[in-house]
C-alpha cells in the first residue's frame, strides 16, 4: 500500500536535518547537527529480553535497563517513532529490547528480536569482517593490488597513480575514490542492478594517491564486497549468509532488497517528521549493498557484536580466528595520533586513548550506530526507524558516559609555547570534507557543510558551520586545539606556514581541507544572490516598462478617438 | 451563392493570408534580428534562473532530500535548466558585444544588457563551482 510521501519544512531544525542527511549519507552517520525537540516521557510498549550480568561496567541489569528506558523514554515519540537496542557484556547479550513502534499506521510495538531495522552503513562491518574471513583463509590479503581479484570481472580500478588499491585502502576508505554521497538509492526495487554492472558504471575517479587521506566511500565499500564474493565464487549475498549469519544464528539478517517475504521477522517502517508526529514514509533500496543495505533485529546485532567481542567466536561457533579479530581491531591507518584513527572498517570513538571502536549508519530514514568497547567487553548497538537531527549516537554517548567507558573530558591546559596567537591566525580559513562530493549537483553539500575557523583571543580558536554552531578550542600542543568541556579535538598539518589538512576527532570519516577563496560561503552566497536578484529586478523593471508603455498607447488612442468623435 | 458573396469571401480569405503573411514575416523579422534576439536572450536568462532557483528549491522542499539521488522529473527537469542558463548566458554576452560594436538602443538600455551578461558569467561560475554544470 503506498505510503503517504515525506515533506519538509522550512524550519531551521529541519534544515539542520537535511544538512546531517546529507552528509550523513556520505558518511552514513556523523554528528548530528541542530538539536533535539522537546522531550516528553514515553512509555516503553515493548518486550525485554535480560540476561545474567557479566562482569565490567554493567554489573546491575536491572539498572542498566532503567538507565536506558529513561534515555529512550526522552526521545521515543518526540526524536524517533521506535528504536531498538542491544547491549552486550563479554559473550551475553545483557539488554536487548524495542522501544516505540515500528509502524505508527498499524501502532506495531518494537521487539527486538522480532522488529528488523535498516542499520544503514553498519552492515559494512559484516563486510569488513568477510574480507577478513578471507584473509584467514588466505583468500584475500589486504595489501594486493584488488584488481588481482577482479580477472573475471568488467570492474577494474584504473591504475591512476602509481601505487594500486587494496583491500587495507578499502576498509580504512583511504583508496582516493571521489565520493559521490549516493550509494545507489532507487526507489523502485526493479532499478536495482547487479553489483558488476553497478560498480562498472557508477564508478568515482581516483583523485588522491590511496592510503594518504582518509574520504569515506559507499563505492568502496561496494567494491569490497564484491570482492569478497569474487574470491568465493558466488554473490556476496549468499557469502554472508552462509559464513557470518547462519553461523551466528542472524535469522533474522539479510543484505537483500526488498527484504524477502518468507524472511522471518517484520521490518520495521521508515518514518518522516509531520509536525509534532510522524508519517510512516515509502523506502528507499540502496543499489551499493555490501555498503549499506542490512537489514536486522537488535538481537541479531547482539549475536554479531557477541562474535567480535568473544575472539570470533559465540559459544561453540567461530567465524574468526582470535588474532584475525584482534588484526581487524588494530589500527590501520593514522589520521593523527590526536584523533580518531581507522581500525579495519571500524573507526575510533571519543577520546583516542579509550580504544571504543563504532561505525556509524543510516540510510534515507532511518539511522543506527554501533559500539564495541574491546577492553571491557561491551557492546552497545542502538538503531531508530527515522532520521532526526539528533542520531542514535546521542544514546551511545549517554550510556558510554554514565558507565564511564572512557575518560572524563577535562579542561584543556593551554600550551606553554610562545606564538599561539600567530598559529591561530595561520590556521584561520575555510575548510571542506574529503567526503563530500567534489563535482556533480551533490556538491552543494559540500558547500553547506563548511568549517570556518576564526583565531579567538589568547590563542584559541573560534569554529562555526553555516547553521550556527560554534565551539571554542584551546591549543594543548602546537597546533592541536582541545574542546572545552569535550572529547573533541581539532589537529592541523601545517608545511611551511600553509595548513594542509585539519583532523576533527568527530569526524573520522573524512579530513578537512582548505577551501580557495572563490569557493567559499560568502563568495557564493553572495555572487548567487547578487545574481538572482539583478535578474529579478530586470524582470520588474520590463514588465513595469511595458506596462507603462501599453498605457501610453492606450491613453493617446483614447485621446485620439475622442479627437475623432468631436 | 451570388458575386457579391463570392467577392467578400475573396477578400475575407485575402484578409487571412495577409494576416497570416504578416505574422510569419514579423516572426522572420525578428528571429533574423540580432538586437531582438539579444534582448530574448537576456529575458530568458534572467527567467530560466529565477526559474531554476525556485524549481530547484520547490522540488526539494515538497519531495524532500532523497530527490537529489532519485532524481524524479521535476528534479531532472530542474538539473537541466543550468545548461540553458549557460547557453543563454553565452547568447547574452554576444549580444551585449555586438550592442555595443553597433550602437543599438540606447545608453542606459546597453548598459542594462552588459549588466545581465556579467550577472549571467558570474551566476555560471557559481552553477559550475557548485557542480550544476557537470557534464
Amino acid at each position: 500500500m503506498p505510503r503517504p510521501r515525506l515533506s519538509t519544512t522550512d524550519d531551521s531544525t529541519d534544515s539542520a536535518t537535511r544538512r546531517s542527511f546529507l552528509a550523513g549519507l556520505g558518511s552514513l552517520g556523523t554528528v548530528a547537527i541542530g538539536t533535539a525537540v522537546g522531550r516528553t516521557s514515553a512509555a516503553t510498549d515493548s518486550q525485554s529480553t535480560d540476561s545474567q550480568p557479566g562482569e565490567g561496567p554493567f554489573t546491575n541489569a536491572d539498572e542498566l535497563e532503567a538507565f536506558v528506558d529513561d534515555v529512550m523514554a526522552e526521545r521515543i515519540g518526540t526524536t524517533t517513532p521506535g528504536a531498538t537496542v542491544a547491549i552486550v557484556n563479554g559473550d551475553a547479550p545483557i539488554l536487548t529490547k524495542g522501544y516505540g513502534t515500528a509502524d505508527v499506521d498499524a501502532d506495531v510495538p518494537v521487539r527486538a528480536d522480532e522488529t528488523v531495522f535498516r542499520v544503514g552503513s553498519v552492515g559494512k562491518l559484516v563486510t569488513y569482517t568477510a574480507v577478513m574471513q578471507g584473509v584467514e583463509q588466505g583468500v584475500l590479503d589486504l595489501d594486493t593490488d584488488v584488481n588481482t581479484y577482479l580477472d573475471d570481472s568488467r570492474v577494474t580500478v584504473p591504475d591512476t597513480y602509481d601505487d594500486p588499491v587494496t583491500l587495507r585502502h578499502l576498509g580504512t576508505h583511504t583508496a582516493g575514490f571521489e565520493s559521490t554521497l549516493d550509494p545507489g538509492i532507487v526507489a523502485d526495487p526493479d532499478a536495482l542492478d547487479s553489483l558488476e554492472a553497478l560498480l562498472t558504471a557508477q564508478q568515482p575517479s581516483r583523485i588522491r594517491p590511496p592510503g594518504e587521506l582518509v574520504g569515506y566511500s559507499n563505492y568502496g565499500a561496494a567494491l569490497t564486497g564484491y570482492i569478497v564474493a569474487e574470491a568465493h565464487d558466488t554473490t556476496f549475498e549468499e557469502y554472508v549468509q552462509a559464513e557470518i549469519f547462519d553461523p551466528l544464528g542472524m535469522t533474522h539478517s539479510t543484505f537483500a532488497q526488498p527484504v524477502p517475504a518468507d524472511q522471518p521477522g517484520d521490518l520495521a517502517a521508515p518514518h518522516v517528521r509531520d509536525g509534532n508526529s510522524f508519517l510512516a514514509a515509502d523506502d528507499v533500496y540502496l543499489n551499493m549493498r555490501p555498503a549499506g543495505s542490512l537489514s536486522a533485529t537488535a538481537t541479531d546485532m547482539a549475536a554479531f557484536m557477541r562474535a567480535h567481542l568473544g575472539d570470533g567466536a559465540v559459544g561453540e561457533t567461530r567465524i574468526l580466528d582470535a588474532e584475525t579479530v584482534e588484526t581487524m581491531h588494530s589500527r590501520h591507518h593514522v589520521r593523527h595520533p590526536a584523533v580518531t584513527n581507522w581500525r579495519y572498517g571500524f573507526h575510533e570513538y571519543g577520546h583516542p586513548d579509550a580504544n571504543l571502536i563504532g561505525h556509524s549508519g543510516a540510510t534515507v530514514n532511518f539511522t543506527s550506530y554501533l559500539l564495541l568497547a574491546p577492553d571491557s567487553d561491551i557492546g552497545i548497538f542502538v538503531a531508530y526507524n527515522s532520521n532526526p537531527s539528533e542520531l542514535p549516537k546521542a544514546i551511545v554517548d549517554e550510556i558510554v558516559a554514565e558507565y564511564e567507558l572512557q575518560p572524563a573530558p577535562t579542561t584543556p591546559t593551554p600550551t606553554s609555547r610562545p606564538g599561539g596567537q600567530e598559529r591561530a591566525e595561520t590556521v584561520a580559513g575555510e575548510y571542506s570534507l574529503t567526503h563530500l562530493p567534489q563535482s556533480g549537483p551533490l556538491q552543494v553539500v559540500d558547500l553547506l557543510e563548511h568549517l570556518t575557523v576564526e583565531p579567538a583571543a589568547n590563542g584559541r580558536l573560534r569554529t562555526t558551520t553555516l547553521d550556527g554552531d560554534a565551539q571554542q578550542w584551546v591549543e594543548g600542543d602546537p597546533y592541536v586545539y582541545e574542546e572545552i568541556g569535550g572529547h573533541g579535538v581539532l589537529a592541523f598539518e601545517v608545511t611551511d606556514g600553509d595548513v594542509d589538512v585539519l583532523n576533527m576527532n568527530r569526524e573520522p570519516t573524512g579530513v578537512y581541507q582548505p577551501v580557495p577563496f572563490h569557493e567559499r560561503q560568502l563568495v557564493t552566497g553572495g555572487v548567487l544572490g547578487t545574481a538572482v536578484s539583478g535578474f529579478g529586478l530586470s524582470l520588474a523593471g520590463w514588465g513595469g516598462h511595458s506596462a507603462w508603455q501599453q498605457w501610453k498607447q492606450y491613453r493617446a488612442t483614447d485621446d485620439s478617438d475622442m479627437e475623432d468623435s468631436e | 451563392m451570388t458575386d457579391q458573396h463570392i467577392s467578400q469571401q475573396r477578400t475575407e480569405q485575402q484578409h487571412e493570408y495577409d494576416d497570416r503573411s504578416g505574422f510569419i514575416h514579423g516572426v522572420k523579422h525578428r528571429l533574423t534580428s540580432a538586437p531582438w534576439l539579444a534582448r530574448a536572450a537576456s529575458v530568458g536568462l534572467s527567467s530560466i534562473s529565477i526559474g531554476f532557483v525556485v524549481l530547484f528549491m520547490f522540488v526539494l522542499e515538497t519531495g524532500g532530500d532523497v530527490t537529489l539521488f532519485t532524481q524524479p522529473l521535476p528534479m531532472q527537469l530542474a538539473l537541466a535548466l543550468p545548461h540553458l542558463i549557460a547557453v543563454l548566458t553565452l547568447v547574452t554576452t554576444a549580444g551585449d558585444l555586438l550592442a555595443w560594436w553597433y550602437r543599438y538602443w540606447s545608453l542606459p538600455a546597453r548598459i542594462h544588457q552588459t549588466a545581465l551578461a556579467l550577472l549571467g558569467l558570474a551566476f555560471c561560475w557559481q552553477l559550475s563551482t557548485l557542480g550544476f554544470l557537470a557534464v
